[in-house]
């Protein structure tokens, strides 16, 4: 060290200030090296004493208790895989807000003032993204685009939300393949057909609470329908399954003018994270003929649900409803406008749209229990649901017969967030085959 | 200490959270109805006991650790943040409580964890106190601060940025003032947080309870056979620390040139769960649960968990959820499964109950006040909870084996000998010393001695003797075993008559007919 110093102090005299820098870094430069020359030596009589021990036990290879557990990391490694997956997937569907939950946090959209989600333009339409631009409040603009090319697109203006509000819009919607099977019960399996469906709608209304669990609303609305090919190849057109057979609507353009007046009594209260009570519905909807088409009916609906808590994590819920068409003059209904049964619409152990007639009516039974919770926010869960459902059709509500009933059992799972229902799957039996379905939302 | 010895500076394996889910957690879900893991830990001294390391230090019950010391555990003097300014370079704001990374007038860097909304003190203090006696239970933590601060000594870095459920973006001063308008604070207006002093030396990554860490030569059991690592459960569940997993892990390359391997970040720890209390469910399941929601679903809801009949209610806001009553050692479990607890003995939560018994009542009170809390009542309550978690956990592990310990030949004769130790049930209280007796057998292969007898313990000051004899007056004397060390090696196992628990195996060697039998090992 004295030395360096003189070294340095001979430097400095010698050459300057700014050569003192540089034999200082050289120093620096040679004292790293020396370090690192020391560390060189620590590392190599380290590596040799770790040489003169004996094997160390824990680098010996395969042990009985590592194939005594490679069944289960078989098994566990792929449900964790698809665990992983999954919530990945689900993260980032919530992150690109392409996937609609009750939150609180902006989305990658919510910049531009535009929500996503994932959901259905009808029967058969697959999974749809939906995208809805509400930028310009009260106006807005939404529109969907489905796995099977259907598409919808609305436009308007809505005032107020929940409590009271008004709203204008237009709507175009194109469904490519709904299937039919038929007017009224036992109708054949391998009856099916496909057609396509134009339907373009302007309708204004409001709704209002007044303060009370009782929410009315009214509607008027025109709107035109037009029906054509369907897209399905793996069936026949309904236009060659009827041939000159006639089915109003089938060949008609339709042209209505409607009113609406509905009522939703939502009498339920939580007990728990669960539903109890009464939630009644019922509406009225009027259709006028317009411009040729000869038709005027009239299309009542109720719908009755029950739930009832059992325990903290069991409840049984039930839901009874009706359809009614009564024609008044004309033609009739058009097949377009026919009550339906068939999966999430009652009977979920048939295709959707599976039965038609003027009239319906079903009873749904769900027996729910939790399977999983999240400590923190219970209202993140997983419910497993047994169900049973029965229902029929027939032309007038004083026709339907017992006998004529179908009945379809299953079971399946549900994840809610925040009490809404995301998404779930069922396995439903007694139909025209089994069914697994999986779907957005909630069935009731 | 052996796996000290310096190596290359290894990479940053990071937390490996999918690796984690997929390969380990589920697994491991799935295999514990069928507990394939087992057998003793392999890293220990003949005595059945631990060596310090990189993974562990002898310092609860092995030296001697005033409540003061304990008290101020890992942390340095003028460790704490420095008064004056705190420079933010990095928000975390993914749930309830956000953290920060802050940085002071020294240049020191703290992680800094906000206590919850409507919840003050309820991390800080949980994370001190358990910072602390998981320090003292031997393990390597880092240095935790209880930090009051006002919003007007946090200054916004150069680069500073956040991370939100969005990603990351620029940190601004109107971002920061929002958030923190969003945290409770102190009647004086300062925020309360746990800081935590960033770990002296390279980050190198989380370490995994299973295997060896390939790219470090010290490492040389295979984790879940470490008797430290299988133990910790232990520790953990009496502070409470369900979150005791991977990501809260780090080994850090340290000066002296080899990874050091810490557990780190304990807010989770007591009656807290971070950003929440802890729930019921929290020390009784784990967030998915396989077997038990399989169970749910098959029995269509009817079966039921005790915590599910549990009010979950919070009677103190700084103390979070935290009750003595189900508190139940032989069951409680982490969040998350790790093979090293899973692989865990009696003997190894014996080991870790040993540590546990030798915190005092003092100890624990000097550590809760080191916790910050915010009355005398909540400190008594903590201590009190501390107190009788300990002396349930110690109750119950002390039962599972025989915790015989100091074990040594006293006396000796031809026919026999005296053999003393301490039992440290009776001196915790576990059990009564009157009239205990305890069943010995002695079998000795090449001597063809295969004894058994029960005899009354003789109390000689903390010691207990008891009288072992295979032979009496004129018969005759046994084989000379022959003079490998295997010959000469006897078996004495020793329990509790008429009690439960594993027997304790001594191990003997014979010295010849002048010297008898010497204890050279003991098993639990």
């Amino acid at each position: 060290m004295i030395l360096r110093l003189l070294l340095l102090l001979l430097c400095s005299i010698l050459t300057g200030p700014g050569q003192i820098v540089a034999v200082q870094a050289q120093e620096a430069h040679e004292g790293s090296e020396e370090a690192e020359a020391v560390r060189r030596d620590r590392l190599a009589r380290a590596d040799s004493v770790r040489d003169a021990l004996d094997r160390p036990p824990g680098k010996k290879g395969v042990t009985p208790t590592d194939l005594a557990l490679a069944p289960f990391h078989l098994v566990g490694g792929a449900l964790g895989f698809g665990f992983s997956a999954g919530f990945g997937a689900y993260e980032l569907l919530r992150d690109f807000g392409v996937l609609e939950v009750p939150d609180e946090h902006e989305t990658l959209l919510g910049g531009a003032n535009i929500s996503g989600r994932l959901g259905d333009l009808g029967s058969r339409s697959h999974t749809a993204a939906i995208l809805t631009f509400r930028g310009l409040r009260p106006f807005y603009v939404e529109g969907g685009y489905s796995v099977r090319h259907y598409e919808r697109y609305e436009g308007g203006f809505q005032l107020g939300r929940r409590g009271r509000g008004l709203h204008l819009a237009a709507v175009y919607h194109d469904l490519k393949e709904p299937h039919f099977w038929g007017i009224g019960p036992g109708t054949p399996a391998d009856a099916r057909a496909d057609y396509a469906r134009e339907r373009v709608e302007v309708s204004a209304g409001g709704w209002g609470d007044l303060g009370t669990p009782v929410e009315m609303a009214v509607e008027v609305a025109w709107q035109q329908n037009v029906v054509e090919r369907g897209s399905d190849d793996d069936v026949s057109d309904l236009q060659d399954v009827v041939g000159d057979e006639p089915l109003f609507g089938l060949r008609d353009q339709t042209e209505y003018f409607r009113i609406d007046a509905a009522v939703d009594a939502d009498l339920t209260r939580l007990q728990g994270l669960h539903k109890r009570g009464l939630h009644l519905l019922a509406g009225t909807r009027i259709y006028r003929g317009l411009d040729g088409t000869d038709s005027d009916f009239v299309r009542l609906r109720g719908d009755v649900r029950y739930y009832r808590p059992v325990s903290p994590h069991q409840s049984v819920a039930l839901r009874g409803w009706v359809v009614e068409h009564v024609a008044e003059e004309g033609r009739g209904v058009p097949f377009t406008h026919l009550a339906r049964l068939g999966e999430d619409n009652g009977l979920r152990g048939f295709r959707e749209q599976r039965f038609q007639d003027r009239a319906v009516a079903s009873l749904s039974v769900e027996w729910r229990w939790e399977v999983w919770w999240y400590p923190s926010d219970p209202d993140q869960r997983v419910e497993a649901f047994l169900f049973a459902e029965g229902g029929t059709v027939a032309s007038s509500l004083d026709r339907l017969r017992s006998d004529e009933i179908e009945v379809t059992p299953g079971l399946g799972f549900r994840l809610l967030d925040s009490g809404e229902g995301i998404v779930e799957a069922y396995l439903a039996f007694g139909g025209d085959e089994r069914r697994l379905d999986l779907s957005f939302g909630k069935t009731f | 200490m052996v796996d000290t010895l310096p190596i290359e500076e290894p990479e940053d394996v990071g937390e490996g959270f999918f690796y984690r889910t997929l390969r380990k957690h589920t697994p491991l879900e799935l295999s514990s109805p069928f507990d394939v893991l087992g057998g003793e830990a392999l890293n220990l001294t003949h005595s059945d006991d631990v060596v310090s390391s990189a993974w562990w230090v002898r310092r609860m019950g092995y030296r001697d650790i005033g409540p003061a010391e304990l008290a101020r555990g890992p942390t340095s003097p003028g460790g704490a943040p420095a008064p004056g300014p705190l420079t933010v370079s990095h928000v975390r704001d993914e749930g309830t409580a956000p953290g920060l990374t802050l940085h002071d007038s020294r240049g020191r860097t703290y992680f800094v964890k906000l206590d919850p909304p409507g919840f003050l003190h309820l991390r800080s203090a949980a994370g001190v106190i358990a910072n602390r006696l998981v320090w003292g239970a031997g393990y390597h933590v880092p240095e935790d601060y209880p930090l009051a601060f006002e919003a007007s000594r946090l200054r916004i870095g150069e680069d500073a940025t956040i991370t939100d459920v969005v990603g990351e973006s620029s940190l601004s001063q109107e971002g920061l003032r929002e958030l923190l308008q969003r945290m409770d604070t102190l009647p004086d207006g300062r925020h309360m947080a746990l800081a935590s002093r960033r770990l002296p030396g390279a980050l190198k990554g989380s370490f995994v309870f299973e295997g060896t860490r390939d790219d470090d030569p010290n490492d040389h059991y295979r984790h879940q056979h470490r008797r430290e690592l299988r133990a910790l459960q232990v520790v953990a569940s009496w502070v409470n620390n369900t979150q005791t997993q991977v990501a809260n892990t780090m080994d850090v390359y340290v000066e002296g040139d080899y990874l050091r391997h810490y557990v780190v970040d304990l807010g989770s720890a007591l009656g807290s769960a971070g950003g929440r209390p802890k729930h019921p469910k929290d020390a009784a399941e784990q967030p998915v649960d396989l077997w038990n929601g399989l169970a749910r679903f098959l029995s269509l809801g009817f079966y039921r968990r005790d915590w599910e009949e549990m009010d979950g209610a919070v009677a103190d806001s700084a103390l979070g959820f935290l009750r003595v009553e189900e508190f139940r050692p032989g069951a409680w479990q982490t969040m998350w499964n790790t093979p090293a607890f899973q692989s865990m003995t009696p003997a190894d939560a014996y080991w870790a109950a040993k540590i546990v018994a030798s915190f005092t009542d003092d100890h624990l009170r000097a550590v809760v006040e080191a916790g910050g809390l915010p009355d005398v009542e909540d400190e008594d309550t903590m201590t009190s909870v501390l107190r009788i978690r300990r002396d349930t956990l110690v109750h119950h592990w002390f039962q599972e084996v025989t915790p015989v310990e100091d074990v040594h030949i006293a006396g000796r004769d031809p026919g026999g000998f005296e053999l003393a130790f301490r039992d440290l049930a009776v001196e915790h209280g576990v059990r009564s010393g009157d009239e205990l007796a305890y069943a010995w057998r002695l079998e000795h292969g090449a001597r063809k001695l295969e004894v058994e007898g029960v005899a009354e313990a003789e109390e000689e000051g903390a010691e207990r003797v008891v009288r072992v004899r295979w032979r009496e007056g004129d018969e005759a004397a046994e084989e000379d075993p022959g003079p490998s060390r295997v010959e000469r090696l006897a078996t004495l196992e020793l329990s509790v008559a008429g009690a439960g628990g594993r027997p304790a195996t001594v191990w003997l060697e014979w010295k010849g007919p002048e010297l008898g039998y010497e204890v050279v090992g003991l098993q639990h």
